[in-house]
């Protein structure tokens, strides 16, 4: 009896393990004529609710979304239940934290039952070909364009939006977000300490400078800054006793603002993070430029000076953010602003770039592109897609827009506008920060804020404002704009992309590994010949890379 | 439920130890089971008669390995295929052995087989006989109080995550870390540990086994307690030191176990996980920190090249398996002891 109560113990515990659960979308689908004459379902009139009562209480969707980890759950936001009663559209919002949704997005993509829509969803271009073209996964937005009067007004206006997120079978598969601001084509100023440079003019310790000049703006070539900085090196500047805590001149090694790149400018070279520009036309790689072995060996007698202190070619962002505190160890070092790096940013004056031994200055041009593409897409078969596809067009609203990315009016904004009619940032409640208010409030994501939303819509922030202003000034004047310019996102056909997934790797590996080995040990003619033989080679891969790139940049000039 | 289930898996406790001895229970016995008579009499059908309730006990282990480890077998077909995450894999493209012939004729190919290689043999060979040594030692200290404290001791450094690690490291062996600053203090220079290849693997292996020799010194300390006293007493009247006691007495006596765990840490001698990798990685190392794994985790998640990643990690697999055979049918034939 005993053996047999065991038995059935066994088994119940395995069947309890198996349970599963099941259940099937019990929502009915309508034609738009269905739907307007029973939900009274409207889509020209943007300031009208989207569905009537009935629409409200009987229709639902369901959207899966990420979100980061001090976001309110989408449900409950502000902006969304305003939303809510400005269309009477009811969105169910499924929140999981990002790095779940990292994990899950291809198993999402793959079955997604019970889901209508992904947020945030961050599809790349080859995801998008794949579940959009290959697969027919995803909806082709562009045939419901006629619901979308936001949206297709953007893409009438914005030609070069619309071939960006065009799939390469000329249909859009996902919604994109605009946050045109001017801030990310640059992502470097240079800031530099001015005590310690007072007190290097005062010791002579450099040529042709004066007190007077050391406030913002200030041009220096490279051998003045040199000198500077083996000042900074030798003296113990923030006479703290200990003359070696002081690092002459800093930035984050790779990472995607305050990085290495501007100072290849003082040899001519636009370069980024992935050493890939346009240039007259051309998709070039900086890193197969003559210019990039002279940079590349003048740098490595700055690092083996000391003046580049090996520290910020192996600290990340954190720690890198956190040295800048406390005692003033920098001495000059390259962000976005100096607010965020060092504790006292007044000590500090920002200046133009250096001027390089030939006379180069010029400065980085990332390829972080203002538009992302891939945003949101909608599941094929999703019922009443029509209604979901007009509620998430008023995102595009540039009120509606302003509040997704910074937070509901009342919280991040002011409720009353300024004399121009624009919404006012509101100061942050004590104790919190302008982040803080807006991780907390907005859901971020899609929206569409180009520069006329700027000047007509919304008051950019004081601290974009103040950056914006100083790019103006330092960075952009100081390249041609016209031959230089960013990599756009562009489309990829399948055979590319296989070619593109296929060197990624090689090409990452060999440029991080050889590049920072070049910097430490030095550049030898040598190495620099047998660099240019095997990057173009096909273990490497960068000339099948390039025309890849040239081909489908070529198909984007095109369609102009 | 569950406490019904503890009962009873209380009460059948004393009978499964004694299984062994136990000649027969009369409940079973005196059931006639209707099998074909040369089963019925053979040994295997008479041990399983007897013994049929211990074998239920069995049953969630098998199932559990059945469903976790063999059924996701299938999944290894995509390494024969031109893969796409959501395609089916019954009807994808099949593309032969093309995978493995990319990978193989990859120019990364031999240095990502070196840097696996070397950074799992390295680890090996330190780590091996390091919790052998401690377990012998922490066995045979006098002070039982002070030998249970080491052990405890020992035993922390395991529960540490692999991210807390990392920044640990970072933090003491950083450019203006604390062993820097020591370095500096004395008269040296500063060293980057993170950006010389030279230093990657002594600062992974070093890490790796202080985390882990305390635990791995447990199963031997088990099997060193098993060693009957009788047997020591014996060797001290014989005039034996306490080391020629560890050598003649204690050794012998691990020596099962030892070759036991020496066939499965060569088996599983290529299987070095991605994670920690991954986060030592820096551009500088990058040249002796690219390892398969790390390779895998790229190509598969980052580059969405399941098909490829997939030929490449099944190919690490077998290399391992075959690893395992050999290092069993070697200590086959040298010793008695072997896995299978």
């Amino acid at each position: 009896m005993k053996k047999l109560l065991t038995a059935i113990a066994i088994g119940c515990a395995a069947i309890v393990t198996f349970a599963a659960c099941s259940g099937g979308d019990k929502r009915t689908s309508n034609s738009v004529e269905e739907l307007v004459e029973k939900y009274g379902y409207q889509w020209e009139d943007p300031t009208k609710p989207i569905l009537n009562e009935t629409g409200a209480k009987e229709l639902s969707f369901n959207v899966y979304s990420s979100k980061n980890a001090s976001a309110t759950d989408y449900n409950e936001m502000d902006i969304m239940q305003t939303l809510y009663e400005q269309t009477n559209v009811f969105v169910q919002w499924e929140n999981v934290s990002e790095s779940v949704y990292g994990e899950q997005k291809t198993l999402k993509l793959g079955n997604h039952k019970g889901t209508d829509a992904i947020y945030h969803a961050g599809l790349s271009s080859n995801e998008v070909l794949t579940y959009g073209t290959k697969r027919s996964t995803l909806l082709p937005i562009s045939d419901y364009l006629e619901y979308m009067p936001n949206f297709k007004k953007i893409l009438e206006e914005r030609p070069d939006i619309k071939k960006q997120i065009t799939n390469i079978d000329g249909k859009i598969y996902a919604l994109p977000r605009v946050e045109e601001m001017g801030l990310l084509q640059n992502p470097n100023l240079l800031f530099l300490n001015k005590a310690w440079t007072v007190q290097a003019i005062n010791a002579n310790a450099v040529d042709n400078l004066t007190e007077a000049q050391v406030q913002d703006g200030l041009e220096l070539t490279s051998s003045q800054m040199e000198q500077l900085l083996t000042y900074f090196k030798a003296s113990d500047m923030n006479g703290n006793g200990n003359p070696n805590d002081e690092r002459p001149l800093n930035f984050v090694w790779n990472n995607w603002q305050g990085n290495q790149c501007d100072l290849y400018g003082m040899f001519g070279l636009n370069d980024n993070t992935e050493h890939r520009i346009i240039k007259d036309g051309k998709v070039t790689y900086t890193v197969m430029d003559e210019a990039f072995k002279k940079a590349t060996q003048f740098l490595h007698e700055w690092v083996a000076k000391g003046l580049i202190d090996p520290v910020s070619l192996e600290a990340k962002q954190d720690n890198y953010l956190a040295d800048g505190k406390g005692t003033e160890k920098y001495g000059a070092f390259y962000w976005w602003e100096s607010e965020t790096v060092v504790d006292h940013p007044e000590h500090y004056v920002c200046f133009k770039p250096l001027k390089g031994p030939g006379g180069g200055q010029t400065v980085c041009v990332s390829n972080n592109p203002e538009i992302s593409t891939g945003e949101v897409i909608f599941f094929r078969g999703t019922p009443n897609v029509e209604v979901l596809l007009t509620y998430f067009d008023r995102y595009y609203m540039p009120e509606i827009s302003a509040q997704i990315n910074y937070g509901p009016i009342g919280i991040a904004f002011e409720e009353e506008k300024d004399e121009n009619g624009k919404l006012v940032a509101k100061d942050p409640p004590a104790g919190k920060t302008t982040d803080e208010i807006r991780l907390q409030n907005a859901p971020l994501g899609l929206c569409y804020l180009s520069g006329d939303v700027w000047n007509t819509t919304v008051e950019m922030e004081p601290r974009a404002k103040l950056r914006l202003e100083r790019l103006n000034n330092y960075a952009t004047p100081y390249y041609d704009h016209d031959k230089i310019k960013p990599v756009p996102n562009l489309q990829f056909s399948e055979a590319e992309l296989n070619t593109l997934l296929r060197y990624q790797t090689s090409i990452d590996n060999y440029l991080r590994q050889n590049i920072i080995n070049w910097i430490r040990n030095g550049l030898s003619e040598e190495a620099w010949q047998k660099h240019l033989k095997d990057a173009q080679s096909n273990s490497v891969g960068i000339g099948a890379v390039l025309e890849v790139y040239q081909a489908a940049y070529d198909r984007y000039l095109q369609d102009n | 439920m569950e406490n019904r289930l503890l009962q009873t898996e209380q009460n059948a406790l004393p009978d499964a130890v004694g299984a062994g001895a136990l000649a027969e229970n009369s409940e079973v016995q005196s059931k006639k089971v209707p099998f074909g008579t040369k089963f019925k009499n053979s040994y295997f059908a008479r041990n399983f008669k007897r013994n049929w309730s211990y074998l239920l006990f069995l049953i969630p282990a098998v199932v559990v390995t059945f469903i976790f480890a063999y059924i996701p077998m299938y999944g290894l077909l995509i390494a024969f295929q031109d893969f796409v995450p959501g395609d089916s894999i019954w009807t994808g493209v099949w593309i032969g052995f093309d995978n493995f012939q990319e990978f193989f004729g990859n120019y990364v190919f031999w240095e990502l087989m070196g840097n696996t290689f070397l950074l799992c043999i390295l680890g090996f060979i330190i780590g091996f006989p390091l919790p052998i040594i401690v377990a012998v030692m922490l066995h045979t200290t006098k002070n039982k109080k002070v030998s249970k404290f080491l052990q405890t001791v020992f035993n922390g450094p395991h529960f540490i995550s692999l991210v807390v690690l990392v920044g640990m490291l970072q933090l003491f062996f950083g450019r203006y870390g604390l062993v820097n600053n020591i370095i500096e203090s004395v008269g040296g220079a500063r060293y980057s540990f993170f950006l010389e290849e030279g230093a990657f693997r002594p600062m992974y292996i070093l890490s790796s086994n202080w985390q882990d020799f305390g635990w791995s010194s447990i199963i031997y300390l088990a099997a060193l307690s098993g060693v009957e006293q009788s047997q020591h007493e014996a060797a001290q009247i014989d005039g034996a030191s306490r080391f020629q006691r560890v050598l003649h007495v204690d050794l012998p006596a691990i020596m099962p176990i030892i070759s036991v765990m020496l066939i499965m840490s060569i088996g599983g001698l290529m299987g070095v996980g991605y994670e920690k990798v991954l986060l030592m990685q820096t551009d500088g190392n990058i040249g002796v920190s690219e390892i398969i794994a790390t390779y895998v985790y790229k190509q598969g998640i980052q580059g969405t090249r399941a098909g490829y990643a997939t030929a490449v990690g099944l190919f690490n697999s077998i290399i391992n398996l075959l690893l395992l055979i050999i290092a069993n049918t070697i200590s086959k034939k040298f010793s008695e002891n072997s896995l299978f």
